[in-house]
């Protein structure tokens, strides 16, 4: 049961990682950024990719490649967020498209994102290794936690940490909240709304990317893993309330641990059926999510 | 010529399919994804009662597609409780839940490994598991969809939907009971592609839960999209050039490694192209 628990809140704080950048996107931004789950899968490839170069032919250790991989595949998809927005993204709104619009757009790029990744990196699973061998776990409270769990808690931590500082303390930050609670207000005041947008397509890229390879550590890696993220992704902003970063936090750990109880339960072919029965029931009773007035 | 008739048999069961859909998007504004569920169901309702009670195929059909209507009437209690983007997302939900239940609802659907040899249909003693014969119930039944739903959406009941998608709140205060309206436009829908998926498991004779998931449905948004919204000859069109697009792909020399992503990504393309130069599709009258 505890067990159970750990596992939840490890995997939820994931989910909590890129949910909190889709929420900054949608605050900003209004509309549902879908390719958001193969923009992170894309940037986990990238990781792997990274990692695998440097431990065959630089001889560096598989940690330092998944670290090294982590920080330059995060800024570049970072990078790929900006040129999204700038190039895709705005034209349409520019064009005046609607938000069902927007949606359907950016579910046609997800589409396309999900089969370039196919073609450049192949159909068949991939995983992430941080040893050569399987290490033992430690023992805490009755409870086992791999390496991998505690690398992945400890680069969720420290970026949620380092987010939050970034978005209350700094001059960007207070500008990206502004931005999210009245772009038209704040561009009044004097924000340059555009930049700041720039700025969070790409925070929310660089999440995005970290949060995907620290799955791709648990779970192998598969082209077609974005569109099942973005919608473990939606599943936990709404439950947090959309747009709310607070709100993303408790989605995506209450997301997590209630999926490795269903799995606890029911088995692990449930699993996400109990992530969108959870979806169904919240939209239901409490559709503005918890955080949400 | 029988490739012929085979891609002519898939573009009717799509067509059947796209106008159905486009009946619930296009002319009332409910923006489901959730269509190749319902689909799915009445390939498996069809194909199970086939090949597990014996029925014969007209009895099965209907009665796939019964249930069909009533797995919809019972998903648009809480679908239809939201509007627009966060509808867009529980019909997702809704999608892979039921795909989640082919998957894994062993005793029931097969599991993984689908349901197979489902036989062809025999009407009234003429055996159609000739294709050229096969083709012609799919046509039949294609004039009928199409007549049926001319037919509704010209009618008083068709104004008041189309209303209701120009403006939910306008109906409302006419007095239009607009949640049954809108009930009972999903449920009709739902009946037709159940009515396509059942048409489409007898054909193919093997489904199995990955027919039913995240493609088709793209499939029959695009078609309908492309199409034009609200347009039911535009679902048609769109639905040919859906079947269609990908067999001419082969002739452009692809390698076949490359063909499925390929697709795809032409589809993608497709839909975001749409959304910037004619997001109310090549013959349709309304942007979404």
């Amino acid at each position: 049961m505890f067990q159970v628990l750990v596992n939840g809140i490890i995997v939820g704080g994931i989910y909590a990682l890129i949910t909190i950048g889709f929420n900054l996107i949608y605050s900003a931004v209004r509309f549902y950024h879908l390719a958001y789950g193969a923009v992170g899968i894309l940037g986990a490839y990238l990781t792997y990719q990274i990692q695998k170069f440097i431990f065959e032919t630089q001889g560096g250790g598989l940690i330092t490649g998944f670290l090294f991989g982590l920080l330059i595949s995060s800024i570049v998809t970072g990078m790929l967020g900006i040129l999204i927005w700038k190039f895709l993204y705005r034209p349409l709104r520019k064009n005046g498209a609607s938000n069902v619009s927007m949606i359907v757009a950016s579910f046609g790029l997800l589409i396309i994102l999900q089969n370039l990744i196919g073609l450049i990196f192949g159909q068949s699973a991939k995983t992430i290794r941080l040893s050569e061998v399987t290490t033992q776990g430690y023992e805490f409270l009755s409870a086992s936690i791999t390496k991998n769990q505690i690398l992945i808690l400890i680069v969720t931590l420290v970026s949620v940490f380092v987010f939050e500082l970034f978005l209350h303390r700094t001059k960007i930050g207070t500008a990206i909240r502004a931005v999210g609670q009245n772009s038209q207000l704040a561009a009044v005041v004097g924000v340059k709304t555009e930049k700041v947008i720039y700025i969070t397509f790409f925070i929310a890229s660089f999440l995005s990317v970290l949060a995907s390879s620290l799955i791709a550590l648990e779970i192998s890696l598969k082209p077609t893993y974005g569109l099942m993220l973005i919608l473990k992704v939606i599943v936990a902003s709404i439950i947090g309330g959309i747009g709310s970063m607070r709100g993303a936090l408790v989605g995506g750990l209450m997301l997590g641990v209630a999926e490795n109880f269903g799995a606890y339960y029911f088995g692990s072919q449930w699993q996400d059926t109990v992530a969108f029965g959870l979806l169904v029931i919240f939209l239901l009773v409490r559709p503005q999510g918890l955080f949400k007035k | 010529m029988d490739f012929i008739v085979q891609l002519a048999i898939y573009s009717a069961i799509a067509s059947i399919a796209a106008v159905s859909l486009n009946y619930v998007v296009g002319f009332t504004g409910i923006m489901s994804i959730s269509h190749a569920s319902f689909y799915g169901i009445g390939a498996y309702g069809t194909a199970l009662l086939l090949t597990k009670t014996g029925l014969s195929f007209v009895p099965a059909l209907l009665l796939g597609v019964l249930i069909t209507g009533l797995v919809a009437a019972f998903a648009s209690v809480p679908i239809l409780r939201l509007r627009e983007d966060s509808l867009m997302l529980v019909s997702v939900g809704f999608a892979l839940i039921i795909h989640s239940l082919m998957l894994n609802w062993q005793s029931l659907t097969n599991g993984p490994r689908g349901v197979k040899s489902i036989p062809r249909p025999e009407i009234f003693g003429i055996s159609l598991t000739d294709k050229n014969f096969y083709l012609v119930l799919c046509l039949v039944l294609l004039v009928l969809t199409i007549i049926i739903f001319y037919k509704i959406t010209k009618s008083p009941y068709g104004t008041v939907i189309k209303g209701i998608r120009e403006n939910e709140e306008v109906m409302k205060n006419y007095g239009y009971n607009v949640s049954k309206y809108k009930h009972s436009v999903f449920v009709l829908g739902a009946i037709f592609a159940g009515l396509a998926g059942g048409l489409f498991a007898s054909y193919i004779q093997y489904i199995s839960p990955e027919s039913f998931i995240l493609l088709p449905s793209v499939f029959m948004l695009i078609m309908v999209i492309l199409g034009g919204m609200g347009s039911i000859g535009g679902s048609i069109i769109g639905a040919i050039l859906i079947t269609v697009i990908p067999e001419l792909m082969r002739f452009a020399g692809l390698p076949s490694s490359f063909a499925a992503e390929s697709n795809q990504i032409v589809y993608g393309i497709i839909l975001f192209a749409l959304m910037y130069w004619r997001p109310q599709g090549l013959f349709g009258k309304y942007k979404i």
